[in-house]
């Protein structure tokens, strides 16, 4: 490739990439200048033209970090994945896609699993799932940890830990042919909808014995009734998602 | 936007920190963890660390042994070869040349 092809190229690309125009002149401009100054090839001094359009076009020039306290995170060069399960599933969810090398990141805020795996060099993630009262949390986090037992979130009564395989395993651990991404994302079994009709079911019957005992109200009582139920459970729907967003929220 | 470099620079000699913790005998990851975190490195997340010490491992400047604990599945310590005794040197010695250079310039700098 000329000096010319590779410039050309590095333009189209850096449109792909939605770089502004003038900058691109810029850099295009400050580039060649580089490459003749150097007396170089203009693959050869700046490699790939793809590669050097990527590191062109990030908006930020360096590693990003955690929560900027310099904390390492795993390799950047990483592909994303989001599920969600049941709690009668999900430990055997989490087994089964941890063995296909999908590290959960975190929970988000509707307590799906945000999974990412390492593209270059993806190994196995063992997963387990405690029910604690907030008040035992941090002491079972700290009797895991030597373990390898990070914890990675919480849901209700659930904390979540996850740790490498290679804590056991070593190199064994990795994966050398990863699957696919899986399709299917929402995994609701027959237990979840047996449980909810059963709570369903309660709950109608305490209303209905509760009416039937205070006596058959006539419509417009009933129909407070029901209001009453709807904005009650509202109330407690809300009060449950605050709880949670407060839970997710001080994970990260 | 403040950019922290601590981890560009941490990721560019992990390896060789993680080498030198085993310096004063074998270790298992976390407790190796928990010295580059005491050391102001930060926590190094198992998913950063692991892949290091396989890499390790697998170049022969590492080795490892799995061993029952009386609770708990066991652990997998890890002890320094004699190719990673060497290494160490060797990548010492490169990196506090560069430690000096990057000084040497960043003082050059401040005086002028």
């Amino acid at each position: 490739m000329t000096d010319g092809t590779y410039f050309d190229r590095l333009v189209v690309l850096l449109r792909d990439r939605e770089v502004p125009e003038d900058r691109i002149d810029e850099l295009v401009r400050e580039l060649t200048a580089y490459g003749e100054e150097a007396g170089a090839d203009a693959a050869e001094e700046f490699g790939s033209v793809a590669e050097l359009a990527t590191q062109l076009s990030e908006r930020e020039p360096t590693v990003t970090t955690g929560p900027g306290d310099g904390q390492l995170e795993p390799d950047d060069a990483a592909e994303a994945w989001v599920w969600t399960a049941d709690a009668f599933k999900e430990q055997r969810l989490l087994d089964r896609f941890g063995g296909q090398g999908w590290e959960v990141d975190r929970l988000d805020r509707l307590g799906r699993f945000v999974c990412r795996r390492d593209l270059g060099h993806p190994m196995r993630w063992e997963y387990r799932r405690e029910t604690l009262a907030h008040s035992g949390r941090s002491a079972r986090s700290v009797q895991l940890a030597p373990e390898g037992w990070e914890q990675f979130g919480v849901w209700g009564p659930f904390t979540y830990y996850k740790r490498p395989g290679a804590v056991l395993d070593g190199p064994a651990a990795r994966i050398d042919e990863p699957p696919a991404p899986p399709a299917k994302r929402v995994h609701f079994g027959k237990r979840l909808y047996a449980w909810l009709a059963v709570c369903v079911l309660a709950v109608a019957s305490a209303f209905w014995s509760g009416v039937t005992v205070a006596g058959i109200p006539d419509g417009s009582t009933l129909a407070g009734a029901c209001v009453g139920f709807a904005v009650a459970g509202l109330a407690v729907w809300l009060l449950g998602r605050s709880a949670l967003r407060k839970q997710t929220s001080g994970r990260r | 936007m403040v950019t922290d470099r601590r981890a560009s620079w941490l990721k560019g000699v992990l390896d060789l920190l993680v080498l030198a913790c085993l310096t004063g005998g074998e270790s298992y990851g976390y407790e190796i963890a928990r010295r580059l975190d005491e050391a102001g490195l930060g926590r190094i997340k198992g998913g950063t660390l692991y892949p290091v010490l396989n890499r390790l491992e697998e170049s022969g400047l590492l080795e490892a042994e799995f061993r029952a604990t009386e609770r708990g599945p066991g652990r997998r310590y890890y002890r320094l070869t004699e190719e990673g005794r060497s290494a160490l040197k060797t990548q010492g010695d490169a990196w506090a040349g560069f430690h000096h250079s990057v000084t040497r310039l960043l003082e050059q700098r401040e005086d002028g």
